[in-house]
């Protein structure tokens, strides 16, 4: 205190106010909270109205709605009630229309009748938990008069606009998917049209940007069964779901499945677009990606394709096998061309590779070939060695294989291994068994993990065949192995 | 709805600057105590002519009884505004005519200076805090030491009131078998108030045996065995006095 009366007698000027705590039971204060952005000043108002929300109805129809006497009344229903919520502790609080919020409705002075300000003041909680809030007010006399504030109110403008709706805002979500769609239907056509231009001309490019990064004959030969059936629904449906892993080697991909893919885009471009607007993941960046991209990922996203389509070298080797097959399925695609007007042109181009992967056939292996899914080279190459090795066969009934191909360095030459014994032991158990084509076999011995490669396997069997001497049955166009129990 | 009134906001006030102060609890206990308007202390501004701030301090009336064992000296400490802060007052309305409870709205003034009121650290302070956290830390609960051993009944099932209960209910609760028309007109009569009734209410209220009622029942009436009447019966549609619309319109 003597402190301040030694700073008082510094210093020049010092006023001193009385603070009074006046006594109005009737009184209360209130404070007003607007936010800055919303521009209250209290000077520019003219005239303000305050009111309270009225919520009673809201209240009401969350308490019961049903009617006291008359048709669809209930007699007794009040007294159940009432004795059911006090069973269970249930206290209704009653409407009390002080606790609703505030409505305020300003005129400005400076602005026109037509432009009322909306507020809506919402009770806040909270702000007096610890401390407690004054307004010191100045009173006539000088003296300050303190009075103690009881609730605070946030208030916030009233929005003019009406806000959608649930089933509104849905509505407009779907279009901004939609203006999504114009956009990729756009960038479709373009596609199409660069994968024309690139088919004729860059083929020969790409076929051998893409033999750069197999990992092996095996994957050619794999990937080539798994684009392989071109009838195949699920290949198709496959191929649909997994349009990133398309997108992971486009290069490859695209020349694999050329005719194929290109189709589907020309001729259902339009459900093509409505079922992957569905999907974020639809194909718009794909196609960015560079054409050698190495990308570790994209490459085990083909290893998993792959392995997926595994099962199919069976039906591969089938259709090597027995090659009438492939008439069949040209005139499947026929088929197809009469539905299609745009496959005549991708019918052409397989064609046109047909004839040129023949030529390659006879010619050296690592010329640039065209992957063509029936054809492919390296595909046929194991298939064929088993094929001649049947045929070579003494009793075999299989039809001369329609190209031979001479002896090439690539194809390894039959080497039994030590456990050639196991190997015929199994084979003997099997064709014992059921009778069996070839490629089945194949699939078995496949499946118990030998350690062999599968176009070794394809030479141990051959051997095998040869060493057992089977009966041999055409049934379907299909040759089937067996062999007569010992015991029976 | 006497609270939803529209009222008209009283802005003769409009521009007077009010100060907002932030005062402990103790001191807002204290004021509110009393019960006439009182002087509670004194504030003092001192204006440095260098500095654009003041400073402004605020000691208790020493002259107050109850004030002796707080801390006089306080600074108000000002913060900044960040909102736009209206105050408003309720006063509740006694002018004769209008209804009881509702009050009359005024704008008081804007805020233009927040304050924090903050005790300085003397000793009255210290001593304060120390009231407080011993006040604090003593258990709500304590044990008592009793002299002598609580009278603790044992618990009866049959008492002397629930057998005359019972006595009278059994001589009275004999329902007979009334006439079959004068029971059809009492429950004619019941569902003309209310459509659907409880079995057990429609006993009650005719005081007949349950199974001559439910044979009656099932003449006139339909049993509702979904959700939101189950369990009650209602008058098959020719016997109701009101239509399907009226019905489905009140539903």
């Amino acid at each position: 205190m003597s402190s301040h009366i030694n700073q008082a007698q510094l210093l020049p000027k010092v006023t001193e106010y009385t603070v009074r705590v006046p006594k109005n039971v009737k009184k209360k204060y209130h404070m007003m909270r607007f936010h800055n952005a919303n521009g209250v000043n209290f000077k520019n108002w003219n005239t303000a109205k305050m009111e309270r929300e009225n919520n009673y109805k809201e209240f009401k129809s969350l308490d019961d709605d049903q009617p006291k006497y008359g048709a669809g009344s209930e007699f007794g229903r009040e007294q159940r009630d009432e004795a059911r919520r006090k069973r269970y502790g249930i206290n209704i609080k009653k409407y009390k229309a002080d606790d609703q919020p505030w409505l305020l409705t300003v005129k400005d002075k400076n602005s026109g009748v037509a432009t009322d300000k909306k507020f809506k003041g919402i009770r806040e909680g909270g702000v007096s938990d610890n401390v407690a809030w004054y307004v010191f007010v100045q009173a006539k006399d000088g003296a300050f008069e303190a009075y103690p504030v009881e609730e605070w109110y946030n208030f916030q403008p009233i929005h003019r606009y009406k806000s959608l709706n649930a089933e509104e805002a849905e509505k407009e979500f779907e279009r901004r998917d939609k203006i999504m769609n114009y956009f990729s239907v756009m960038y479709q056509k373009k596609r199409n049209e660069d994968d024309e231009a690139d088919a004729e001309e860059g083929s020969k490019k790409k076929a051998s940007a893409s033999k750069a990064f197999q990992l092996s004959e095996m994957d050619d030969w794999m990937s080539d069964q798994d684009s392989d059936d071109d009838g195949d629904e699920d290949a198709e449906e496959k191929l649909e779901k997994k349009p990133k892993k398309k997108g992971g080697k486009p290069s490859k991909f695209v020349k694999k499945h050329g005719g194929k893919r290109r189709r589907r885009e020309d001729g259902e471009s339009g459900t093509d677009c409505e079922e992957e607007s569905d999907e974020y993941d639809e194909g718009a960046e794909h196609e960015y990606v560079s054409e050698d991209s190495s990308d570790p990922e994209h490459e085990d996203d083909e290893k998993v394709t792959k392995e997926m389509a595994g099962v199919e070298d069976d039906t591969a080797m089938k259709k090597l096998l027995n090659s009438d097959d492939e008439d069949d399925e040209n005139e499947e695609n026929k088929d197809e061309d009469k539905e299609d007007q745009d496959e005549n042109d991708d019918e052409k181009n397989k064609k046109k590779k047909d004839s040129s992967s023949d030529l390659s056939d006879s010619s050296d292996d690592e010329k640039p070939k065209n992957k063509d899914p029936k054809k492919g080279d390296s595909a046929p190459r194991n298939a064929d060695i088993l094929k001649r090795k049947i045929a070579e066969n003494p009793d075999g009934l299989m039809p001369a294989s329609k190209k031979q191909r001479p002896e090439g360095p690539v194809t390894p030459a039959p080497v039994l291994p030590s456990d050639s014994g196991m190997f015929e032991d199994q084979i003997r158990r099997y064709l014992v068994r059921k009778p069996m084509t070839t490629t089945e076999i194949l699939q078995k011995l496949k499946s118990k993990k030998t350690g062999h490669g599968s176009e070794q396997l394809v030479d141990i069997i051959a051997v095998m065949l040869k060493k057992i001497n089977p009966q041999k049955q055409r049934v379907k166009g299909k040759m089937y192995l067996s062999l007569k129990s010992l015991n029976g | 709805m006497s609270g939803h009134a529209v009222k008209d906001v009283n802005l003769n006030n409009n521009s007077r600057g009010i100060w907002l102060v932030k005062v402990p609890k103790f001191l807002q206990r204290e004021w509110s105590q009393y019960k006439e308007s009182t002087e509670v202390g004194r504030l003092t501004i001192t204006k440095h002519p260098q500095k654009r701030s003041s400073n402004i301090a605020f000691s208790l009336n020493e002259t107050l009884e109850s004030v002796k064992k707080m801390p006089r000296q306080h600074k108000f400490i000002q913060h900044d505004l960040k909102q736009c802060l209206g105050v408003i007052s309720e006063t509740v309305d006694t002018t004769p005519g209008c209804e009881p409870g509702s009050t009359k709205v005024s704008l008081e003034g804007k805020i233009i200076q927040k304050f924090e009121c903050q005790p300085v650290m003397d000793a009255d302070y210290v001593r304060l805090k120390q009231e407080v956290m011993r006040a604090a830390a003593t258990p709500l609960r304590t044990s008592i030491a009793i002299d002598r051993p609580i009278n603790v009944f044992k618990p009866i099932s049959r008492h002397q009131h629930t057998l005359e209960d019972r006595d009278r209910s059994s001589n009275v609760n004999k329902n007979f078998r009334a006439d079959r028309d004068k029971v059809l007109e009492m429950i004619f009569a019941a569902f003309e108030k209310h459509q659907y009734y409880n079995i057990k209410d429609l006993q009650k209220i005719t005081k007949q045996p349950i199974t001559f009622l439910k044979e009656i029942l099932t003449e006139v009436c339909s049993y509702n065995m979904k959700a939101p009447h189950r369990n009650t019966w209602e008058l098959k549609p020719e016997y109701r006095h009101y239509t399907k619309q009226e019905e489905q319109a009140l539903d």
